[in-house]
């Protein structure tokens, strides 16, 4: 079954745009990070003797993990691995020899060390070509669907796919592939995009399963926008 | 309309993000553990996942909570092998195939084992069990490489004896020594050169530091091998201001590697006990009366001055001073700057920090690894929680 049609664009330019405002976002905190007052720095030449010369200074004295100091709190965006796995530890996917070939093509233009300065926008593109293919081999596959959604929503006529429905795919996918914290953050942000496309369903341009890959990219591709 | 669309959406991620930053000073148990797991193992947890953890966390065994998820499948291939496979190749690329010395590091990890003997002991991880795995060699890396691809290196990886898979290394003094006598460091810093690449890059992934930051132009350059300079391009003075702050430590310690090659025709470690490897000897006519290598052994310069900061760390009345690479593994693993670099690496995966190698975060941290008896499990567990939140 083909996935994906021309008019699933919008999702995906929905996609780059939601992973761009992140990536800035995330750029202007790691720029102006909350820095961590160093202790003063305590020599400890006293431990590498040199037979008589030896020199004695005070030994260090660890403070205790539990110590006041306050910890710098940062994000980070997930490595391309990070991300491979991050969808077949959330799914049943199990990826096809072209997906294993996308990806250990295009593994070195995807973020590797999960900081904002490996972040770039050829970075967006081949995340969201990750998350394509991952979406089009989940979502095509019926065993891994159901096992995913429970409910087989695919299979609904247009007309069928209620906002009830169309919250639970939004949701699945969400807790999913985001995981538990961000489960209730981008409701708001994904109803739009739920709306888009039903819109989309309704005029006949996709059909259930196209417009949940729409959805499923959108999320999929965010991934690596949310903290670690 | 599209520019107000982007607007709007930008303004409500960093909302978003104001709102994460702001309730992770408050985190609950399921923010902690979320996290906790999201940075341990790269992937999102499930929801069954973050009960197993709020229960555990409720029951008062928080460490027990947080342990368990450095049990997990991508914490070993992904997580630590990110950071083993940079140590392993000049360019330090994350994205380097498995082999014998990231392998070791990470069975060393998986099965609780002092971190230390990375550097000294008789022992190499292979894999088992994974489909058209080829078997292990000494002159290729293919047994690796598929182990990568077929097998989960949390159960795949068995702990082997070097000096029984590989007979140059039976029944020697000073060696094997862990990643020192494996395939890969052998091939990414003993080939061609002169094998201070090997100090160079062992100070680099085990102390966190680069051999400047070691220049010391105040120590003895009696050590300084015959193919350095000494008036290079006519300026004594160079020689004396630059050249000799990192050659006469690293000539110093490089002492170690003398019997080590990479053999280029075979593609496999040589170790030759009965002389040094011609590299140690060429060029000897730049400067006849510099230091001539006879023998394996090496001694730590930078143990007193500036470069006593590391911490080295002797027996009473052993100098710093041995034979082979494994004697130099002992003095580094024991190190005190060992312990903060492995701690540094933790909190840079883990907490996305990148810390100075003297803040007390590391200090404290590096406090808890030595005290698990060098667990690198411990330690990222431990650095886990500290940016858990509160």
């Amino acid at each position: 079954m083909r996935i994906f049609s021309p008019h699933l664009h919008l999702s995906l330019w929905i996609s780059s745009l939601l992973l761009a405002s992140c990536s800035q976002g995330l750029l202007e905190r790691r720029q102006n990070p909350v820095r961590i007052p160093d202790a003063p720095h305590q020599d400890n030449s006293d431990a590498g003797a040199v037979s008589d010369e030896k020199t004695e200074t005070p030994k260090d004295t660890p403070p205790p993990l539990e110590s006041p100091e306050p910890y710098h709190l940062s994000y980070g965006f997930k490595s391309g691995r990070q991300l491979f796995n991050s969808y077949k530890n959330a799914s049943l996917w199990k990826p096809s020899p072209s997906a294993i070939q996308l990806f250990n093509a295009m593994e070195e233009s995807l973020p590797i060390k999960g900081y904002a300065s490996d972040f770039d926008s050829t970075k967006q593109g081949n995340i969201v070509k990750l998350a394509s293919i991952f979406c089009a081999e989940l979502i095509g596959d019926a065993a891994a669907r159901k096992a995913f959604f429970t409910t087989d929503y695919a299979l609904l006529t247009p007309t069928q796919l209620t906002p009830e429905a169309k919250a639970a795919i939004a949701r699945t996918l969400m807790e999913g592939l985001w995981g538990y914290e961000t489960k209730a953050m981008n409701m708001v942000e994904m109803e739009k995009i739920l709306v888009d496309l039903q819109t989309q369903v309704l005029v006949g341009n996709v059909s259930v399963a196209q417009a949940m890959a729409g959805v499923c990219i959108a999320v999929a591709s965010s991934m690596p926008a949310v903290m670690l | 309309m599209r520019e107000q669309f982007l607007r709007l959406k930008g303004t409500y991620i960093l909302i978003l993000l104001a709102g994460l930053s702001a309730a992770s000073a408050w985190a609950s148990p399921e923010d902690q553990c979320y996290r906790m797991y999201s940075r341990l193992t790269g992937v999102s947890p499930k929801i069954q996942d973050v009960k197993a953890c709020t229960d555990l966390m409720a029951q008062g065994k928080v460490d027990e909570a947080v342990f368990a998820m450095t049990d997990h499948e991508f914490f070993y291939s992904e997580t630590l092998k990110s950071i083993f496979s940079a140590w392993t190749n000049k360019d330090r690329k994350v994205l380097t195939p498995l082999n014998d010395f990231s392998a070791t590091a990470i069975g060393l990890a998986r099965d609780n084992v002092d971190f230390r003997t990375l550097l000294t002991s008789d022992v190499v991880y292979t894999c088992e069990g994974a489909p058209g795995l080829p078997a292990y060699s000494n002159q290729n890396n293919n047994h690796y490489k598929t182990c990568e691809t077929n097998a989960n290196l949390k159960t795949a990886l068995v702990a082997k004896k070097q000096s029984d898979l590989n007979p140059m290394l039976k029944n020697k003094t000073n060696v094997p020594a862990g990643a020192f006598t494996t395939r890969a460091f052998a091939e990414s810093f003993y080939m061609d050169g002169t094998n201070r690449v090997a100090v160079k890059e062992t100070l680099a992934s085990f102390l966190c530091e680069d051999i400047p930051a070691f220049h010391d132009t105040a120590i003895p350059d009696y050590r300084v091998r015959q193919d350095i300079e000494r008036n290079p391009g006519g300026a004594a003075k160079s020689y004396v201001n630059e050249c000799k702050g990192c050659h006469a430590g690293m000539d110093g310690l490089g002492g170690a590697f003398a019997y080590l090659d990479f053999d280029k025709t075979t593609a496999q470690l040589i170790y030759a006990d009965d002389k040094p490897q011609k590299k140690y000897l060429r060029n000897s006519l730049t400067f006849i009366d510099g230091y001539k290598t006879t023998d394996d052994g090496w001694i730590n310069l930078w143990a007193t001055g500036p470069n006593a900061r590391v911490g080295w760390t002797f027996a009473e009345g052993q100098k710093p001073e041995g034979y082979g690479p494994r004697s130099l593994g002992v003095m580094f693993g024991n190190s005190d700057q060992f312990s903060r670099c492995m701690a540094k690496y933790a909190t840079e995966k883990v907490c996305v920090d990148n810390l100075d190698l003297k803040s007390a975060r590391l200090v404290a941290l590096a406090k808890e690894f030595k005290d698990s008896g060098y667990n690198l499990r411990v330690l990222f567990a431990k650095t886990a929680l500290s940016c858990a939140g509160e």
